[in-house]
């Protein structure tokens, strides 16, 4: 049983960063009709700039991680504007190559610069704590507070400031947000750094947990697309939830069946929805 | 025979003294895996190019024909040919059933996710089959194909040797998929691609032609992917990774996606340029990545409708029927 | 009397509550050209969907040569030889004219795969045929001097010309076009309404048209039907249309006044 409980515990950590993940592809998604390729290399790259950072400049994880999280944001802004803002009215099939382009560019980049091998990212929060024979450490608990916070306060932010008035208005008719003054490509950019925010966010605190490798971005990314799927597409509390269940349903197949089968229940799920139902499970079905 | 067929075929027939005008093994290698991937880069581009279905699980069909002709070679001992040909038709009705579920349903990039899910799937089933399929170690020393004679074997161990093979699958492939793209098969491809609605609307029941579409790409990634195996002679699970996803994709959208000549063209720029230039293999690809992302934004037709383009220029195609013999009926 | 070849009865389609198309009967004959008016979202193109299966209809039935094709796919009625047009997506624009309408000839294709590798003799024959037909149907549309231009690079009147090419080479028995002169300026407009009599006249293909251009309809049809909200609201030749007091008032009428500003 407190296996069963610590497992899930461990589920719902993974979860939260899936969740955060998700909730920055599914922003881009609802906002620009793009699924971005590029966005798990942009939470490999959080974390890689991170254990730079620390590691030359002798940063601590925190500054570093701060650093680290604008400096993807600006990334992010330039990407928009080369590969995907030119390309976005083409057709489905282009901005979607071109994130996966962008992708194949960063990963091999920085594997190029860093080298294939595992690197670790240490953070000051390792330290377990025990609560009732749950073994807990600060990071994970960092991961859980960080996630709730930052989804909570992405959502304030769309319902009731400016820029989420922009992003909602863009989100659901671009020709009318733009004859109301709204600059819809600004939007897209600011969407496109919003997310790669976030992606950065998640690597960074998931780093300590596991290894750094130049390959974690595409590994990210397909978890990422699960939970959309799972979540709802363009749907960012369907990208938590979806996470959460995701996280849990992989720990508890690894427990019960063995670790090989963690990842593939992830891939039959996303197979089984999109099949069957597209819209996700928290979707509302179409017509 | 008439004239121009007579050429046609005596040129067909020159490439194959490619084989021995190359005795340097080396180059010999760097051909084998260039023909090998122009036909795996053929079989994405009739789905991409031509039917414009964007699959992100091409490596399905060729990591399940090369692990299908190696486990029939091995551990059946049959012959490559009829190794090579079960292989094939399991890869066919496999890429069947993958069709019939998520073709009707899912179009552009939900396909393209579910594809890839697909892959992974597969790349599951591998490591963990391991008494067929050896598990995450893989499957080594494949043998090479080889012609039974009545008085010797020969196999296609050498460079030279495999290169003959390998040049006969590409004119085959080639010749196969030029014939079908220009029949009223592939103008349903091309129709479907240009706009459904308008497809079905002339009577193409495109649910069926994308499914045949599917099957016969998977067919050539088959193939590819077994003569990959039973060239390298070792396979393993990482056959179904992103890499294999992403070589044929860019290949065939740097060449020129639609038009057969782009998968030589960008196959040759992946394959063959790089030997020379002798780049990291991390900045071989971080350049193609590059080149992926330029031709997508500036050149989305690819090198080979450019160079289509200049022809067009210089020699002015005057339509297909050109006597005025055809007279109206009516 | 000519033999009946379409019959809607009772064809009603809601979107979400809203009715789009209500309770509309109407019926075809065999070599009529019919037309189909009414204000923006009076439910034409609604109706054009649900005759050639594009869409369902919430209930009621279509009848097409004594056959029951109520929500049949639409490729299956291409292949009983009705055949449609659209406004906007008219054409495959990547190909050429020529390739444009070859493929427009799909359904008499009678050959297999096995006979386009090996090009044989059946292969070589039929499509001899459907090239032939090709250039019949361009040099009937009058663009046979564009057969080697990319549909894309079309003037629009040229492109409407070809979305009728394309679903002429299909053979069709009864042709339903979307609105064929809608943006076409009055020479264009002529030569349209030109090709559509001959094309009755010569192979006798039944057509029902969509469109928005009065003048056109007026001089073009024997038989016209004016929906509104939904709702068929008159039936009958030009003349009775034109001076039907509630055509006059819900078409002409909110014409009129469009003119005036």
């Amino acid at each position: 049983m407190d296996l069963l409980l610590q497992q899930l515990f461990n589920g719902v950590v993974l979860g939260m960063t899936y969740g955060l993940v998700a909730s920055g592809l599914s922003l881009i998604f609802g906002i620009m009709g793009v699924l971005n390729f590029a966005h798990g290399e942009l939470y490999m790259i959080g974390a890689y700039i991170t254990m730079f950072l620390t590691k030359a400049y002798g940063l601590s994880y925190v500054w570093g991680g701060l650093i680290a999280v604008g400096l993807v944001v600006i990334i992010s802004f330039v990407l928009e504007r080369v590969a995907i803002g030119p390309i976005l009215n083409r057709d489905y099939m282009s901005p979607f190559l071109s994130s996966f382009a962008l992708s194949i560019i960063l990963a091999n980049l920085i594997q190029y610069v860093f080298g294939a091998n595992p690197k670790r990212l240490p953070s000051p929060f390792e330290i377990p704590i025990e609560v009732k024979g749950l073994i807990l450490t600060q990071q994970k608990i960092l991961i859980i507070v960080c996630g709730i916070a930052v989804i909570l306060a992405l959502n304030l932010v769309i319902k009731s400031t400016k820029i989420g008035k922009i992003l909602r208005a863009t989100s659901q008719n671009v020709t009318a947000a733009s004859l109301v003054g709204i600059n819809s490509s600004r939007t897209y950019m600011y969407a496109f750094g919003i997310a790669g925010g976030l992606a950065a966010l998640s690597g960074i605190l998931l780093a300590p947990l596991i290894n750094l490798y130049p390959t974690m971005g595409s590994t990210a990314i397909i978890k990422g697309f699960i939970v959309v799927v799972l979540g709802g597409l363009g749907s960012i509390s369907g990208a938590v939830i979806g996470g959460l269940l995701l996280g849990s349903a992989e720990v508890i197949t690894a427990t019960f069946f063995g670790s090989g089968w963690k990842d593939v229940v992830g891939y039959i799920i996303l197979i089984a929805i999109l099949i069957w139902k597209p819209t996700g499970l928290f979707g509302k079905t179409s017509d | 025979m008439n004239k121009t067929n007579l050429i046609k075929a005596l040129s067909f027939l020159s490439l194959f003294s490619i084989p021995l005008i190359i005795s340097n093994p080396y180059y010999g290698d760097v051909l084998i895996i260039y023909c090998i991937f122009v036909i795996y880069a053929l079989s994405l581009d009739l789905l991409l190019g031509y039917t414009g279905i964007i699959s992100f699980g091409h490596a399905s069909f060729f990591g399940l024909g090369a692990y299908a002709s190696a486990i029939m070679t091995l551990k059946l001992h049959l012959s490559y040919w009829l190794g090579l040909l079960i292989a094939v038709g399991i890869t066919a009705v496999v890429a069947f059933l993958i069709g019939s579920l998520t073709l009707r349903k899912l179009k552009g990039i939900y396909f393209a996710i579910v594809s890839f899910a697909i892959t992974q799937v597969f790349r599951f089933l591998v490591v963990e089959w391991e008494t067929v399929t050896n598990g995450a170690a893989g499957i080594a020393s494949i043998p090479p194909p080889e012609i039974n004679l009545i008085f010797e074997k020969i196999a296609f161990k050498s460079e030279q040797s495999y290169l003959f093979i390998v040049i006969a699958f590409v004119i085959l492939v080639t010749l196969s998929l030029y014939r079908v793209v220009n029949s009223g098969l592939g103008r349903a491809f091309l129709a479907i691609r240009e706009g459904e609605d308008l497809a079905r609307s002339i009577g193409i029941d495109t649910c069926k032609y994308k499914k045949i579409a599917l099957v016969i790409s998977a067919i050539i990634a088959a193939i590819s992917g077994s003569l990959y195996g039973h060239y390298i002679s070792a396979i393993g699970p990482r056959i179904f990774s992103l890499h294999y996803v992403s070589l044929p994709l860019i290949i065939v959208i740097v060449g020129g996606k639609g038009t057969l000549l782009g998968a030589f063209i960008g196959a040759a720029l992946f394959f063959v340029l790089p030997e020379f230039l002798g780049f990291k293999p991390e900045m071989k690809m971080v350049i193609f990545g590059l080149l992926l992302l330029m031709s997508i934004i500036y050149m989305p037709d690819g090198i080979a409708s450019k160079l289509g383009q200049i022809r067009d220029k210089f020699f002015v195609k005057n339509g297909e029927i050109k006597n005025g013999k055809v007279t109206v009926r009516n | 009397m000519a033999k009946l070849l379409l019959e809607i009865s009772q064809a009603t389609k809601y979107f979400a509550g809203l009715r789009a198309v209500d309770d509309v009967n109407f019926r075809v004959f065999e070599g009529q050209i019919c037309g189909l008016i009414g204000p923006n979202g009076a439910g034409k193109t609604t109706l054009f969907n649900i005759i050639t299966g594009f869409l369902s209809p919430t209930s009621g039935k279509v009848i097409f040569n004594e056959t029951d094709i109520t929500g049949t796919a639409p490729e299956t009625i291409a292949k009983m030889h009705l055949v449609r047009t659209f406004q906007q997506t008219n054409m495959f624009s990547h190909l050429t004219v020529f390739d444009n309408v070859l493929t427009g000839t799909f359904l008499l294709n009678r050959y297999n795969l096995w006979d386009s590798i090996w090009k044989t003799k059946n292969f070589r024959n039929n499509e001899d045929e459907l090239k032939k037909l090709t250039y019949q149907t361009l040099r009937y549309c009058e663009m046979e001097h564009l057969s080697s231009t990319r549909a894309s690079n079309l003037s629009y009147g040229n492109q409407k010309k070809l979305g009728l090419a394309i679903a002429l080479a299909t053979r069709p028995q009864l042709l339903l076009l979307d609105e064929p002169a809608a943006g076409l300026n009055n020479k264009e407009t002529m030569q349209m309404a030109s090709i559509l009599k001959k094309i009755q006249k010569d192979f006798g293909i039944t057509i029902l048209l969509v469109e928005h251009d009065l003048k056109f309809v007026m001089s073009l049809c024997e038989n016209i039907v004016v929906l509104n909200h939904g709702q068929k609201i008159a039936e009958g030749p030009p003349n009775t249309i034109k001076e039907h007091s509630k055509v006059v008032e819900v078409y002409l009428g909110t014409n009129h006044q469009h003119n005036s500003h």
